[in-house]
């Protein structure tokens, strides 16, 4: 994908003294981190700010040799943190996290949307369907770790719109919304 | 009023002094008098004494009101104290022989007058002699060549005598003997007190009002100290007066010739120096006596005797020391091809207190940024208090001798309360002082801004570069103020900066 004129600018690197600028820096950033990770449909990253599994990162740019320091990662990803852009993925141990071009919730009416336009409803349907049956190839969250649509599927449960069912290790599989 | 001039000043207030000319003592809250009447818008000002005038600087009007007296006009001085309410002043009679205008213009008429020169060969030598006037017997002839005196008897053959048309005395200055026109005062080319024109030049108020006899007579000025008694004025002016009348006499300081005395007052002097020491002596002999007393005593008077003899020798060292500073500023000057016209030199020990003395200080220091600053064509200025200091410091001023950085700084502050509007001092992110002129760090704002939009990504050094296009290497911004400036564009937000190890590089603001 083109990345935005302000990529390659080398001040967006430093990080800028004036605390109003910084944040429109830090905006900068995140938009740019959510654009690319939505059209190459990115979902992880780990604590450096690095993209899994193929170890892209943005914020090393070797065509005007610049690169951000890791202390400013760290304010750029915890300013993301806090405006749930991210999210923990406490499903293993290696410090990663899940980006979230889109909330919690609009992910959840979007696969609401999805049962219901290929009438799924009151049926049991995998996660694995989800994310990488045929019936989801054109929807935004087709190839979406499937612990990340557990945690998804988490909040239409608490919306009283769906089940969860689990495997014989206690692992959630499946759900069946109605 | 037809004996003071009007006076040149600069831009802070201070007389600009001729050749040669030096300052000599200041004082403060002065009011002039001609004849017993006030004189309204000269009544509040400072008043310098040079080694040739005494100018007035009216503290509320200083351009149009400041005027100066030449010293060589005075006849005599008078001291008068202070009664109840009236204050100290000093009376200063003016010359008589004071040449008014009517009379100047017939000298500039170019009147001649025929003058007779007589002529005589001088028996031993024949060396032709020239003498102004008629020969007659009684006139003792002696030859310019020889020296040998000739008898009238046996050169009354040879002399021829001629009529020569002179022209009217021309202002011929005494020093480079270029012709100048009669009414100047000072010579035109090297700058020298002409000793010819002792006219006054009318103040254009006075001009229509006819010159009698009557006005003349009231040839007197007045003095008024408002806050000082005006006695040390006093004193440095006589001073200065008994050495201009001096001056001009050749071996003045000459005691005896052939063993008879010439020069009483020096003879006098000369005494009272071998009286004082026998008193000195007397003194020491009177303790000499017995027990522990007498012998602290007589310590004390040798420590007193050992400050005398130190005082000389280091005002001697002093004198010697400035004169070759002196020399060195000659050589240095020397190399410069403009010639820098001397400037006041401010001495701590002739002020009264530290307030009129920080006073001067800022003058002097608003007049050194100002003409530090004159060939920077856009004329503004910006200079952090540091670099001011040291430049200020550095420039050879005798006499003076180093300033504190605290004096300095209220020197600087008190730039409005001398109404020298052009500079101020100012802080810049809080914490750097810079003089300034008014509109300078928008200036040099904007220009930055503009470099910067030209070449996205320039350093300091290349700013700098940009900022003076003249590639002579000489940057006229420092780049502790660049630095300054660049830091509060970046606080402000109309600059973004690119840190790498090579350093700091700055970009517009284009984005956020």
């Amino acid at each position: 994908m083109s990345l935005p004129a302000i990529y390659s600018f080398p001040p967006l690197y430093t990080r800028q003294p004036n605390a109003i600028i910084r944040n429109k820096q830090i905006d900068s950033w995140i938009n740019i981190l959510l654009q690319y990770s939505k059209i190459e449909k990115i979902w992880e990253l780990d604590s450096n700010g690095i993209f899994l599994p193929n170890e892209i990162n943005l914020f090393e740019n070797n065509t005007i040799n610049r690169s951000v320091n890791n202390t400013f990662i760290k304010e750029i990803l915890d300013r993301m943190k806090s405006d749930h852009q991210i999210i923990y993925n406490n499903n293993n141990e290696t410090n990663t996290f899940f980006i979230l071009w889109k909330n919690l919730d609009s992910w959840a009416s979007l696969i609401l949307e999805w049962f219901e336009t290929t009438n799924k409803l009151n049926q049991v349907v995998t996660f694995y369907e989800i994310s990488s049956g045929d019936e989801s190839i054109n929807w935004e969250f087709h190839s979406m770790p499937s612990y990340l649509i557990s945690k998804i599927l988490q909040i239409l449960v608490k919306r009283g719109r769906a089940t969860i069912l689990k495997d014989e290790y206690n692992k959630d599989i499946a759900i069946k919304v109605v | 009023m037809e004996s003071w001039h009007h006076l040149e000043i600069t831009t802070s207030g201070r007389p600009i002094l001729r050749e040669n000319e030096k300052d000599v003592f200041i004082d403060y809250s002065v009011g002039l008098y001609h004849g017993k009447i006030r004189v309204d818008d000269k009544q509040k000002g400072r008043l310098f004494l040079t080694s040739q005038r005494i100018i007035y600087v009216d503290d509320i009007n200083p351009l149009k009101n400041s005027i100066f007296l030449e010293l060589n006009n005075i006849d005599k001085i008078d001291y008068s104290s202070s009664f109840l309410k009236r204050s100290a002043r000093i009376i200063i009679f003016i010359k008589k022989n004071v040449i008014t205008k009517q009379t100047a213009k017939k000298l500039y008429n170019k009147e001649t007058n025929d003058v007779t020169i007589s002529s005589w060969t001088c028996p031993i030598c024949f060396f032709d002699n020239e003498y102004k006037g008629k020969l007659t017997k009684d006139i003792s002839l002696i030859c310019e060549n020889c020296g040998i005196p000739a008898q009238f008897d046996s050169i009354s053959e040879s002399v021829k005598t001629k009529i020569v048309k002179q022209q009217a005395e021309k202002n011929i200055c005494p020093s480079c003997t270029f012709i100048n026109h009669p009414y100047l005062t000072n010579c035109e080319l090297c700058g020298a007190r002409l000793n010819h024109s002792q006219f006054s030049v009318a103040d254009p108020n006075t001009k229509n009002k006819t010159r009698t006899q009557k006005q003349s007579k009231i040839a007197y000025v007045q003095l008024s100290f408002r806050k000082s008694d005006g006695t040390l004025f006093y004193q440095s002016l006589e001073a200065l007066l008994d050495k201009i009348v001096k001056k001009d006499i050749c071996n003045k300081d000459v005691v005896t010739v052939n063993g008879v005395s010439v020069n009483d007052k020096e003879i006098k002097r000369f005494q009272d120096g071998f009286t004082s020491n026998e008193q000195l002596y007397m003194i020491q002999e009177k303790f000499n006596s017995v027990g522990i007393s007498s012998l602290e005593r007589s310590r004390e008077n040798q420590l007193a005797n050992n400050d005398i003899l130190f005082n000389s020798a280091l005002s001697d060292m002093n004198k010697l020391i400035s004169l070759a500073n002196n020399i060195e500023r000659l050589y240095k000057g020397s190399n410069t091809t403009d010639a820098k016209k001397p400037s006041l030199i401010v001495d701590r020990d002739k002020f009264l207190n530290k307030d009129l003395f920080l006073d001067e200080i800022s003058r002097d220091i608003y007049e050194y940024a100002m003409t530090e600053s004159q060939d920077n064509e856009t004329s503004n200025v910006m200079i952090t208090l540091v670099d001011l200091y040291a430049m200020y410091n550095k420039a050879m001023r005798i006499g003076t001798g180093f300033i504190s950085p605290e004096e300095m700084r209220e020197a600087c502050e008190r730039f409005p309360k001398l109404g020298l509007n052009e500079l101020k001092l100012m802080k810049i992110n809080n914490r750097i002082l810079c003089i300034c002129s008014t509109n300078s760090l928008n200036y040099v704002t904007a220009q930055i801004t503009n470099i910067v939009t030209k070449n996205p990504g320039s350093d300091i050094l290349g700013i700098n570069q940009y900022l003076t296009p003249n590639d002579d290497g000489k940057s006229n911004w420092t780049t502790g103020v660049l630095n300054e400036i660049l830091q509060n564009a970046v606080n402000d937000g109309s600059l973004v900066i690119d840190e790498q190890l090579t350093g700091i590089y700055f970009y517009k603001n284009d984005f956020w």
